[in-house]
């Protein structure tokens, strides 16, 4: 129960975890976007909101400047040309427009009259018939009206007769708004005003009155109408604020109201500040008159106009005559729409998101748990093999990236922009649930890359050193096979490979980024990328990353360069790396004669000066060592000489005592001990000589073919007197077919007889003695265990000279038996070990099993 | 018994032990003290053996024997402090008719002393006459037809197994016998684990024979093969 509680509590975290991060990431971006969009006011009603947008006051900007327009009869353009140079050119337009129209029409008339004349003639001299002439000129007439559409309004002409129908449709549908955007109004002709009136008029989310001199011009305010044109006593009495439901109009804009020509702004009946700091910039939000550097000249001081916005705007549908519908009204239909769907969407989104982060909260008070979890999913993640994960990365990071193609190929820098401006106006198609989705299949994204690096790095923080990678290993295995100049020049090679496969990719994708940076800003920007980048191309984003870009490649070049030339150069190091591992080689294998030159302006050459030094101090070292072992030997020599002669006299004179006759009892007791002692003496000195020679290597050896059983066999029989006379008992294993060895016969004799004198002189009383031989994986083992009669110290080397089991006894061995066998032993190319286990003392012989080397030899001829 | 034995070391304490020890055993004993001593005494008295040192000063024992082998017949064991093979081979193939070890067991250099002497003054020198029914390796004779062996001349008491043995030896001088094959040529029955008894027997001859059976110079083991009868 309680680790099934446990688990749940596992698995319950790290989806909480998972899905929390999920969600938030997802989210986050749509709302941080909406956000943007709807600014601060997310809690007022949605008027308030498509109210806050700049394409709202915009809007009323452009229509309060129409209205001035027409109110002035066009003569507060140059007043907006002064304070908006070029940029709106609305005003500026109207004369640009004007001069290309009277260009165009001056080089056409020159034309027609060129062409005329020359028909004239041809009328003249009869080859053209008179009708054929009515014709051309009719031709000629319609052609020019069809050139330029604004003749149309001046002429009083129906533009439907001379346009196709889909100019048409996009005329009409958004008469009201397109009349704002439209050039061609020439405000100083009555009709043009009147045209431009009629447009605006249908549409009542904007209502308007535009007052001159105290008469009442225009107005669309139903309950006004009866005063347009007039200027009695009961219009005077019209106050604006009141005419209309402050509820259903609760924004209203007057200008000139107090005569100053000032804007003045009431929303939800709180003044607005409109002017901020009296300053007019690019960016203020009310392009409107009034301000220090942008007001309007004498012609509009005796015009009043006053303009209220619809709480809710509503589509106005007319129709037009001719079968089709007429919409008015569209641009604030289509914010307050927008508005609605984002107040709905940021709600949506926001909940989400705010259960993403509750998620989240309750995965870290789990935090234990989701720990547990995420070291099992390490431990998952480490049992698939490296190569595999890698695929699976590039895969699918190249899948996320493709995918991201969706937004331009350029994910982050959409993810960017959105941040940052919100998402472009799309006024005409009210697509704002589309962008909403378009934000939430980016955060997915976002999520998916999250993901996918979070796996990444914790596979790499926790299975950095346990990485399953059998592919790579092979690689490594195979590549461990080389020299290691070979090697280093192989990794030089495949890093140079690498930096030219980037550079090369790097200058295509500049090229293409170049080939493709007009459609791509032109993407970026909306549509508007040609104009704009022609403008403020220098200042452009895409341009400085351009910039960037191929700075970035040129900086790639140049290292790449520079990584060829060092290539080149460590191709030589490479090579004398390679002379020093050999060398190094040369040294451990004893070669201590041949010294690395290497040329005097190489990397390495210090390093081989000093392992040439160390080769020389090695070589002095060794020499003096064997020097110094010959001396030893030298010395034991002399040293067991000077003792030998005077032992030999010893033993001669004890020999001559011994033979006294008429000594006393006690005196021949003490003759017989020095006889004794002079004997194990003359036996020490013996064993002193060989061990010493055995240890220094000069030791004569002659090594033949012999029967290991059969050498047991005889030394056994051998000492078989001594062993009858102890109460050891041995007990033997050994086979009765040959076991044959390479070793000198005698030295090997010398070793069993140590140490089956060894087991009889230290074995515990009564114990058993277990000599063993044995062939066993190539070696002819001979394995000799007893139990010792006295405690055996632990960390004693029984092998070393004069060193005894027990340090107290002085009777028996000359300390020396084990140093014997072992020096014996290993003279004959065999392995000697000894081994303590509480008082079980075990020393095992090992020689090469010859018959094994044969056989081997064997087969493999 | 007067033989006369010469004594040569530049020790006079072992000089003096030597022939303390030899007189004891009824020899005569001379004296001398380094090479050119021994070689005066040599041209001044009659003797039988010389027991000379190889280390001494003036004249050293080597250079000692040869200069005496140029005129003279007689044994000479040296006596050394060196006990390598090397050393023993020189010291042998030089013209010593045996060879000691320092420090030497003092009975068995008078066993070694009277081994020479006895093969010197019985059998007329070093090569003694070979008959045809009797085998001959170094101080050792085996005759056929009495199936008795001789050492130094003297009969030697062996058992009916031990002759055996001697005879399948001394008649394969040289040759290394395991002890299987001497089991089965001797016992005459299928041998199983022979070594045993093949050894008692060897050990017990041994005795009988050598002058140190701890360092036997006739019947030798070799160690993981079998055993053999040195060819002298």
């Amino acid at each position: 129960m309680d680790t099934k509680w446990k688990k749940c509590k596992k698995i319950g975290s790290f989806t909480a975890f998972v899905l929390g991060w999920t969600l938030i990431l997802v989210n986050l971006i749509p709302v941080i976007a909406v956000y943007k969009r709807i600014g601060g006011s997310l809690l007022d009603g949605p008027a308030c909101q498509y109210q806050e947008s700049s394409e709202f006051k915009g809007a009323v900007s452009d229509r309060l400047m129409r209205l001035l327009a027409v109110a002035t009869e066009g003569k507060s353009g140059q007043a907006y040309d002064a304070a908006l140079p070029e940029y709106y050119g609305y005003i500026d337009a109207q004369e640009t427009y004007d001069k290309i129209l009277n260009d165009t029409a001056l080089a056409q008339e020159n034309m027609t009259q060129d062409v005329l004349e020359s028909v004239e003639e041809a009328v003249a001299e009869g080859a053209v018939t008179e009708a054929e002439y009515a014709d051309y000129q009719a031709y000629m007439e319609e052609q020019r009206l069809h050139d330029n559409e604004v003749t149309m309004a001046e002429l009083g002409l129906d533009p439907d007769d001379y346009y196709d129908d889909d100019s048409a449709d996009y005329y009409y549908e958004y008469a009201d708004d397109y009349a704002d955007y439209y050039y061609g109004y020439d405000f100083s002709d009555k009709k043009s005003r009147d045209a431009y009136m009629a447009d605006i008029a249908p549409n009542k989310n904007i209502l308007y009155a535009v007052v001159k001199q105290g008469k009442l011009l225009y107005t669309n305010i139903e309950s006004l109408a009866p005063f347009a044109g007039k200027d009695n006593e009961e219009w005077k009495q019209v106050d604006f604020q009141t005419v209309l439901d402050p509820l259903a109009y609760n924004f209203t804009l007057r200008y000139n109201k107090d005569g100053d020509g000032m804007v003045q702004i009431v929303q939800d009946g709180a003044q607005q500040d409109v002017y901020g700091d009296g300053v007019y910039r690019d960016y203020s939000p009310w392009r409107v008159p009034g301000y220090t550097n942008f007001t309007l000249g004498e012609s509009a001081m005796d015009v009043e106009v006053f303009l209220a916005a619809a709480s809710a705007p509503k589509l106005y549908m007319v129709g037009n005559g001719s079968g089709g519908v007429n919409s008015y009204g569209q641009r604030f239909y289509s914010l307050y729409l927008e508005a609605i769907e984002l107040r709905s969407a940021f709600v949506r989104k926001g909940v989400l998101l705010l259960a993403g982060v509750i998620l989240l909260l309750l995965a870290f008070l789990f935090g234990k748990d989701r720990r547990l979890a995420v070291e099992q999913l390490a431990g998952l993640l480490g049992k698939i093999c490296l190569e595999l994960k890698l695929l699976l990365f590039l895969v699918l990071v190249t899948l996320l990236i493709c995918a991201g193609g969706a937004f331009g190929g350029n994910l982050l820098g959409q993810f960017l922009w959105w941040i940052r401006n919100g998402f472009a106006y799309y006024i005409w198609s009210g697509d704002t649930l589309y962008e909403i989705e378009n934000f939430t299949t980016a955060g997915k994204y976002l999520a998916a890359f999250f993901w996918l690096f979070y796996l990444t790095v914790l596979d790499f923080r926790k299975n950095r050193t346990k990485q399953k990678k059998p592919l790579l290993d092979l690689l490594k295995e195979k590549d461990f096979k080389y020299p290691i100049q070979k090697r280093l020049v192989k990794r030089d090679r495949r890093t140079l490979l690498a930096e030219l496969v980037v550079t090369v990719l790097l200058a295509v994708s500049i090229c293409a980024f170049y080939l493709a940076a007009g459609e791509y800003m032109n993407y970026l920007m909306g549509g508007y990328a040609y104009e704009f980048v022609e403008e403020y191309g220098g200042r452009s984003i895409t341009n400085v990353f351009l910039i960037l870009a191929e700075m970035t490649f040129c900086a790639l070049f140049v290292f790449t360069l520079i990584t060829f030339y060092s290539l080149k150069k460590n191709y030589r190091l490479a090579v004398d790396i390679g002379a020093l591992t050999d060398q190094i080689l040369a040294v451990r294998e004893g070669n201590m004669t041949k010294e690395l030159i290497l040329p005097e302006d190489t990397d390495l050459k210090e390093a081989a000066d000093n392992l040439n030094g160390i080769q020389k101090g090695m070589e002095t070292a060794l020499a003096e060592r064997m020097k110094s072992e010959r001396m030893k030997v030298d010395l034991v020599t002399n040293v067991s000489h000077d003792i030998k002669t005077p032992l030999t006299s010893i033993i001669s004179y004890v020999e001559l005592l011994r033979q006294e006759e008429d000594l006393p009892q006690y005196v021949k007791e003490y003759i017989q001990i020095l006889g004794e002692k002079s004997e194990r003496l003359r036996g020490i000195v013996q064993d002193v000589f060989e061990v010493s020679k055995a240890t220094s290597g000069q030791l004569p050896i002659q090594m033949e073919m012999l029967d290991m059983g059969k050498l047991l066999r005889q030394t056994l029989a051998d000492m078989n007197g001594q062993i009858e006379e102890s109460t050891i008992t041995m007990k033997t294993t050994i086979p009765q077919e040959p076991v044959s060895v390479q070793a000198d016969g005698q030295r090997l004799y010398r070793v069993f007889q140590n140490l089956i004198q060894n087991t009889l002189r230290y074995s515990l009383e009564g114990s058993r003695v277990y000599l063993t031989l044995i062939r066993q994986a190539g070696e002819v083992v001979v394995r000799i265990k007893n139990i010792s009669g006295m405690e055996l110290a632990d960390d004693k080397d029984f092998t070393e000279r004069f060193v005894r089991g027990d340090e107290s006894r002085t009777d028996g061995g000359s300390g020396l038996g084990l140093s014997i066998a072992k020096s014996f032993t290993e003279a004959c190319g065999g392995k000697f070990q000894v081994e303590t286990d509480a008082d079980l003392f075990t020393v095992t012989v090992r020689f090469p099993d010859v018959d094994d080397v044969l056989s081997e030899e064997k087969q493999e001829s | 018994m007067n033989e006369c034995v010469l004594v040569v070391d530049d020790d006079r304490e072992i000089v003096r032990a030597i022939a303390l020890l030899l007189e004891k055993e009824g020899y005569r004993a001379l004296k001398a003290y380094d090479g050119m001593e021994a070689l005066r005494v040599l041209a001044e008295n009659e003797v039988q053996l010389i027991i000379m040192d190889v280390m001494m000063p003036k004249l050293d024992g080597l250079s000692a024997m040869m200069k005496i082998r140029e005129r003279k017949n007689l044994p000479i064991i040296v006596l050394s402090a060196k006990t390598e093979d090397t050393d023993k081979i020189l010291g042998l193939s030089m013209g010593a008719d045996d060879y000691v070890a320092k420090p030497f067991n003092p009975q068995e250099l008078a066993a070694r002393v009277k081994s020479q002497l006895r093969r010197y003054t019985l059998l007329g020198g070093i090569h003694a006459q070979n008959e045809e029914d009797e085998i001959v390796n170094g101080r050792l004779c085996y005759r056929l037809k009495e199936r008795t062996l001789y050492a130094d001349g003297e009969p030697v008491r062996l058992t009916a197994t031990e002759t055996k043995i001697m005879e399948l030896l001394m008649r394969n001088r040289g040759r290394i016998f395991p002890a299987e094959e001497i089991y089965e040529r001797v016992w005459e029955e299928p041998s199983f684990s022979p070594e045993n008894t093949v050894m008692v027997h060897i050990r017990h001859m041994r005795e009988k024979i050598e002058l140190n059976p701890k360092e036997p110079e006739y019947i030798k083991v070799v160690w993981g093969i079998g055993y053999k009868m040195e060819k002298m």
